[in-house]
């Protein structure tokens, strides 16, 4: 467990909300939304973080029972998964943004609002 | 029954439909495709029906996937958990699918190249089914972004419309803030309890200031795929642009399930929230939504949009009967979720063929229709008196229900407030139906002919369905909407049953009043209703003629809340956003605030 892990990850949310609230380049607003899925990653991992712990790979002369302590291996599934997760989510994501381009012949996000009212 | 693997067939059936597709169409060609996703999609619904009797018996079913079971107390593998409640919302979905697919093979006659169109939506009926039957709140997580990123994609489906890219942008954007918040409150979960399993962190929950966050932001991450304000901003421009089908299958299931987590969350997971802090807020919320969105129908000029407002507003009513919290409450939200699907879906399509054949998009270019397309003037007004309240029609019963439930508790005034404004929902569908189908057009209209029988026919078929439960309210009440109220309710019983069925006999029997579901021939109840008709015509007429109010008192409030929702309405992505993590912000400090100082 490590205290400033959490703090890191809280901040890092921060600003990449903030970033999403702030740039008007849509590219940049992915990246920040990247970078509030990296918090997401940090978060989970140091949940699972066991001080000295090892990898938890089970085979026989591996483990001593009692004595051996192990990472959380739950944690890193959640985080293999998120990551899968956010990789599709952001292929799609720039998809669409090159059909954006192709359309608007811009990225700023204040010229990109047919959609309002 | 419980255990059996019956219960996964339901995913499964659209899950492996969806990959068979390109098969199909290499096989029998692309004319096979639609008629493919029917069969799978009234497979899914057959499932769901087989095991309907288990369901409703009172006890979930459980199967654990690849024979996980608990072990000391401890859930490590993933369960689905069938409980009336979720067994609702499954079949929600796998019926608007069912008739949306109907509908899609004479909307997508001519769309004879693409099988993605098929593939996406049986990836979303597969995810929608996969989160209401889940028991595990990771794996709920996982088909969230399966159904999420499908509804994506259809939402940008006609990439060469620029609106349609531009909306389905916003709502990835949207959505993949709130999936984050959920993420996050998941992590905290597992910090705090150590589980992932729903009834396991029912278990070991405990109301501290992270438990609180945690709940805060799950509620938050839910409201936006149940489009509650101020999580909305994605649902109008969704719905506008996706093709007709999609938009039918958004409102009538897609929003439900954000619905459904939210109550799943406050009552399965935490049954200790269900304190007056929650309370509070959520009804906030929920008086907001009704008012809003109904407003914003009032100024709308697409077709789409002022009934993609209008669902805004009703989500609202579906979360007023949640947030009371007594069986009558919940009730009524799961019988106002099945009178919206049929009737918002069935709207929907119409509008969709309307746009489709007729290229008429906005309400100024519409005009006189009625006597042209008469079947579906016919649908728009029924549902219209559904939509409403109006008695016969199933949202009469939904609506009578959630009042009278909100006149049993303190909270009265989310019954008049309801009321009020069903009067709006009155005026913005008085004034749809005028400006399309009634007033004189204004532009020239050439060649319009009645919709073809195969669109029309799941119309027709929902619209008659909603008012079959409006005329009999009791079957749809006793078979579906209190068994699931009841297993809201009944937590110990979930949590139990999956965690260890030993347990079952020892738990007291909860028993739930039911009370008489209301009926549309009682004249006790038709007072709202006529205040919503009157109320709602003057209104309606109000608004379509401007002038009437010109130079009046009202006419100043009226028309400068009107200018600041449409400025509200921005367009802008970083708003949206902004308003987004402010919404969730603002529930968080409320929910740790509060209960710091009145523990």
């Amino acid at each position: 467990m490590f205290f400033q892990n959490y703090i890191a990850a809280v901040l890092l949310f921060l600003i990449g909300l903030y970033g999403v609230v702030r740039h008007r380049n849509l590219i940049r607003i992915l990246l920040c939304l990247g970078l509030m899925e990296s918090a997401t990653f940090l978060m989970l991992l140091s949940l699972g973080f066991r001080t000295g712990g090892t990898a938890p790979i089970f085979y026989e002369a591996n483990i001593i029972p009692g004595e051996t302590v192990v990472v959380d291996p739950i944690m890193q599934a959640l985080t293999l998964t998120s990551i899968v997760i956010g990789v599709v989510t952001m292929a799609m994501a720039l998809s669409l943004i090159i059909h954006i381009a192709r359309h608007y012949r811009t990225l700023d996000s204040h010229r990109i609002r047919d959609l309002r009212g | 029954m419980s255990g059996s693997f019956f219960i996964v067939l339901p995913i499964l059936i659209p899950l492996v439909a969806a990959l068979l597709i390109p098969l199909i169409e290499m096989i029998a060609g692309h004319r096979a495709r639609a008629p493919f996703t029917v069969l799978a999609a009234g497979l899914t619904v057959y499932s769901l029906y087989y095991m309907m009797p288990a369901v409703l018996d009172g006890t979930p079913l459980v199967y654990w996937m690849s024979s996980w079971s608990p072990v000391e107390g401890q859930a490590i593998g993933i369960s689905i958990t069938v409980d009336a409640w979720g067994f609702l919302l499954a079949s929600i979905v796998a019926v608007i699918g069912f008739f949306c697919l109907t509908y899609s093979i004479s909307y997508m006659w001519h769309e004879t190249g693409r099988s993605s169109y098929y593939v996406l939506f049986m990836l979303l009926m597969a995810g929608l089914i996969g989160f209401a039957l889940s028991g595990d709140l990771f794996n709920q997580f996982v088909w969230l972004e399966v159904f999420s990123v499908a509804a994506f994609a259809l939402t940008g489906f006609h990439y060469d419309d620029r609106s349609a890219v531009e909306a389905a942008f916003k709502y990835l954007v949207t959505n993949s803030i709130a999936a984050l918040f959920i993420a996050v409150a998941l992590s905290l979960l597992y910090m705090q309890t150590g589980a992932l399993n729903l009834a396991n962190i029912a278990q070991e929950f405990e109301p501290t200031p992270a438990g609180w966050v945690a709940v805060g932001l799950l509620i938050g991450g839910y409201a936006t795929k149940a489009a509650l304000i101020p999580w909305h901003f994605w649902l109008p421009d969704a719905h506008t642009v996706a093709p007709g089908p999609v938009s039918a299958m958004f409102s009538g299931a897609l929003i439900k399930i954000g619905i459904y987590a939210i109550a799943r969350n406050i009552f399965t997971l935490a049954p200790v929230l269900l304190g007056i802090h929650l309370q509070v807020p959520l009804l906030l919320i929920a008086a907001i939504s009704m008012f809003v969105g109904g407003f914003q129908m009032l100024q709308q000029q697409s077709i789409k949009r002022v009934l993609a407002f209008s669902s805004v507003s009703q989500m609202g009513y579906a979360l007023m009967g949640l947030a009371l919290g007594t069986p009558l409450g919940l009730a009524a939200a799961a019988m106002h979720l099945i009178h919206h699907s049929m009737v918002k879906s069935a709207l929907f399509m119409s509008a969709g063929m309307i746009t489709l054949r007729l290229h008429i998009h906005t309400l100024r270019e519409g005009g006189g229709l009625w006597r042209k397309l008469p079947i579906t003037f016919a649908i728009f007004c029924l549902g219209a008196l559904s939509l409403s309240g109006m008695p016969l029609f199933s949202g009469f019963i939904s609506k009578t229900m959630l009042e009278e439930a909100a006149f049993e508790t303190p909270y009265s005034w989310i019954g008049y407030a309801a009321i009020f404004a069903s009067l709006l929902t009155f005026a913005g569908m008085a004034r749809l139906i005028w400006r399309i189908f009634l007033s004189q057009p204004r532009y020239a209209q050439h060649d319009i002919r009645e919709m073809p029988a195969l669109a029309l026919a799941p119309m027709i078929v929902l619209i008659i369905g909603s008012l079959l439960i409006g005329i009999m309210p009791a079957f749809a009440a006793d078979t579906l909407a209190w068994p699931a109220a009841e297993s809201l309710i009944a937590s110990d019983v979930y949590t139990a049953s999956v965690m260890n069925p030993a347990q079952l006999e020892d738990l007291e029997h909860h028993e739930v009043h039911r009370h008489p579901t209301p009926s549309s021939f009682d004249w006790h109840h038709w007072l709202p209703p006529a205040v919503v008709a009157i109320g709602g015509a003057v209104l309606g007429a109000l608004t379509i003629r401007r002038r009437l109010l010109a130079g009046s008192f009202w006419a100043v409030p009226f028309e400068s809340t009107a200018r600041l929702l449409r400025a509200w309405h921005s367009g802008l992505i970083n708003d949206y956003a902004l308003w987004n993590a402010f919404g969730t912000a603002l529930l968080l400090a409320f929910l740790v605030v509060m209960n710091r100082w009145n523990p």
